[in-house]
């Protein structure tokens, strides 16, 4: 059976949740701060996520759930992202990341009691993380040993969301003691297996953002566990992990938009009702121009990991470059953002009372989108290492990209787990799709300084074909000169630009040409950004393009909608 | 280029050198037996070499060539292997 359409839960848990700003509403920003300060997660909050079925949204359709795109699992949970970060994480996201291992590599019997598990409304946990390791998931040292009949397990996870409260977890745990990548693998263990054992949880992890989150850890002494436990074929651990992690590197900083909407609508509040100087501070020109600038990062943001997670079923052999490259670019552009419309707020951005607070709220939670789950830095330099190849393969002769990757609504092919390839062996065709867009497009319907922006980056990329080719791979491990990682950020730059440009071109074709993502102007307001970082020129946008996104922004507030392509209603 | 004539003694050759500029170190320290995770090549890398080899060869290649035969001899005779039965 089809579950619901997206956009029909996505309405519906909006109603649930009403509108957060309203002062008396029960699952609004006041509670969500008062659970802040308590460093608990909002109760409340999880309450409603159990009744609307959240969990339910993480198990695919063939298992009894309502997961059939991944697009619109993103929407869902960028609704609750933008309320409370929280809840997304420690409600929502872990149970996400353990169930998206389980369905890559879990047997039949494991994926159905994963699934009976969550759609009771279990939880989850994932512990992949060592203190002393980092993102270096190869040296892990929490051991599994197997024997015939039984497990037993050695050694300690940390920092790990709901370790202690969760019912069943995901241990990415050493089973082979020799280097490589053949010596590790994935157990779900049920904690009632445990029983008996010898095992203990590690005191709790206090934090500066994302306070209610319960980061604990877990150690085994000698801890027998069935031999059942066991998903895949043992040492298949980093090979489960590599495509898994598509998914999730992808969809869960995507969800991290829901936060930068949240601190834009408090940003044109704040300005729109506060008056200095004789007038109110929004009709300053500075202060439109950072909020225009900011939503212009969001659409930047939002439309680079749409289109990544649309080709997580699209294009699967590919993604294993794109998920990197929205982890490192997504995850600072919403930091920055932030970062920037703090200045707006002034002294309110600052303050843990009245109707901004829930500004220097976010401003701490949206920290981990640059670490949790990966680290940017580790994607970055996991993408140097194959820029020599995708400048011999992808870039030279650019696949082709189909037209569902960049239209949103089309129809997508089914999520298949397993066509993600571990490696995507130099071959992507998005960096190059800018170049054949602007090839195609006929002469006079681009703007100016759209097609002006759109020549420089197909010549960026040009000129990183020849530049990369002939890279020394055998300087871009971790002790890379610093200097050749400016090439990933430009090789970056290029995807987020060929992504935008594309999505405007290909929707503009293809449906009614008076949606906002049909309108000219919010690919300039990007390109714009995106151009003047490359140059290291000032990034405030001309006024034309400022007063276009201001007035966009404060229109769809008023208007109850959000700030995303997808302009959803709001209660 | 069909490589019906793979010359695995050749291939090795060319592999040892590869990884010997990768790791800075010369051919002759490279035993073609031992684990390369102990020379410090990581799984990355292991990734990475396996597209270096299908451009060599001109033949594809699994990503996961190198994780499952993780030494010079070790791929050397599984390539040979995969192109005597393909």
């Amino acid at each position: 059976m089809n579950p619901t359409p997206g956009p029909r839960r996505l309405a519906r848990l909006e109603h649930e949740f009403g509108d957060p700003f309203e002062p008396g509403n029960p699952l609004g920003f006041d509670r969500i701060l008062d659970a802040d300060e308590a460093e608990t997660m909002f109760g409340p909050g999880e309450q409603a996520l159990t009744e609307f079925g959240l969990n339910a949204e993480f198990v695919p359709a063939r298992l009894g759930g309502r997961l059939d795109r991944l697009d619109d699992l993103v929407e869902i949970m960028r609704s609750v992202y933008r309320r409370d970060p929280c809840l997304g994480l420690g409600y929502g996201a872990s149970s996400l990341i353990a169930g998206v291992n389980i369905w890559t590599a879990g047997s039949p019997r494991q994926q159905r009691s994963a699934a009976d598990l969550l759609l009771s409304g279990g939880r989850i946990a994932v512990a992949y993380h060592e203190l002393s390791h980092g993102n270096d998931m190869a040296e892990t040292e929490c051991r599994a040993s197997l024997e015939p009949g039984r497990i037993t397990l050695n050694g300690r996870k940390e920092v790990v969301t709901n370790i202690q409260r969760s019912e069943a977890f995901v241990l990415f745990a050493r089973t082979a003691a020799r280097q490589g990548a053949r010596s590790h693998s994935q157990l779900l263990i049920d904690k009632a297996s445990l029983d008996g054992g010898d095992f203990g949880y590690l005191p709790r992890f206090r934090t500066m953002g994302m306070r209610g989150v319960q980061l604990g850890g877990i150690e085994f002494r000698d801890c027998p566990v069935p031999d059942s436990a066991l998903m895949g074929r043992p040492g298949s651990g980093l090979e489960t992990a590599l495509r898994s992690f598509q998914i999730t590197r992808t969809t869960l900083v995507s969800m991290f938009c829901g936060v930068l909407d949240t601190g834009l609508e408090v940003a044109l509040r704040h300005s729109t009702r506060r008056r200095l100087y004789g007038g109110p501070v929004v009709d300053m020109p500075h202060v439109r121009s950072v909020i225009a600038g900011a939503y212009a990062d969001l659409l930047a943001a939002d439309c680079l990991a749409s289109v990544a997670t649309r080709a997580l079923h699209v294009l699967p052999g590919e993604t294993a470059i794109y998920a990197q490259a929205v982890k490192f670019f997504v995850s600072k552009i919403l930091i920055d953002a932030m970062n920037d419309l703090s200045e707006v707020l002034g002294a309110h951005f600052y303050v843990r009372d009245g109707e901004a607070a829930i500004f220097q709220k976010l401003l701490r939670d949206v920290q981990p989108a640059g670490f949790g789950h990966a680290a940017r830095a580790a994607c970055q330099v996991s993408l140097l290492s194959q820029l020599p190849l995708l400048a011999r393969r992808g870039w030279a002769e650019p696949g082709v990209v189909p037209d569902e990757v960049f239209v949103a609504g089309r129809t997508l092919p089914a999520l298949d787990f397993h066509a993600l390839a571990i490696s995507a062996a130099g071959r992507e065709g998005l960096s190059g799709a800018l170049t054949t867009g602007l090839a195609a497009s006929r002469p006079g319907l681009l703007r100016p300084d759209v097609a002006e922006a759109a020549e420089f980056f197909a010549a960026e990329h040009r000129v990183l074909t020849e530049r990369c080719r002939d890279l020394d791979v055998t300087s871009l491990g971790v002790a890379a000169d610093p200097r050749s990682y400016d090439l990933v950020t430009r090789y970056v730059r290029v995807l987020v630009a060929s992504a935008c440009f594309e999505t405007w071109r290909r929707t503009t074709a293809a449906v009614d040409t008076t949606t906002f993502t049909a309108d000219q102007r919010w690919l300039a307001a990007v390109l714009h950004r995106l151009r003047n970082a490359a140059w290291n020129r000032p990034r405030s946008l001309p006024a034309e393009l400022a007063e276009f996104l201001v007035e966009e922004a404060a229109h769809r507030t008023t208007a109850r909608r959000g700030l995303g392509f997808t302009a959803q209603a709001r209660p | 280029m069909v490589s019906a004539d793979f010359d695995e003694a050749e291939f090795r050759v060319w592999l040892v050198e590869r990884l010997a500029t990768h790791l800075k170190r010369e051919p002759a320290e490279i035993d073609v037996d031992t684990p390369l995770a102990d020379y410090g090549v990581d799984s990355l890398y292991a990734l990475a070499i396996v597209a270096d080899i299908e451009d060599h060869l001109g033949i594809p290649v699994e990503a996961t060539m190198m994780w499952d035969h993780p030494s010079v001899a070790a791929l050397s005779s599984a390539l040979a292997t995969q192109i005597a039965t393909t």
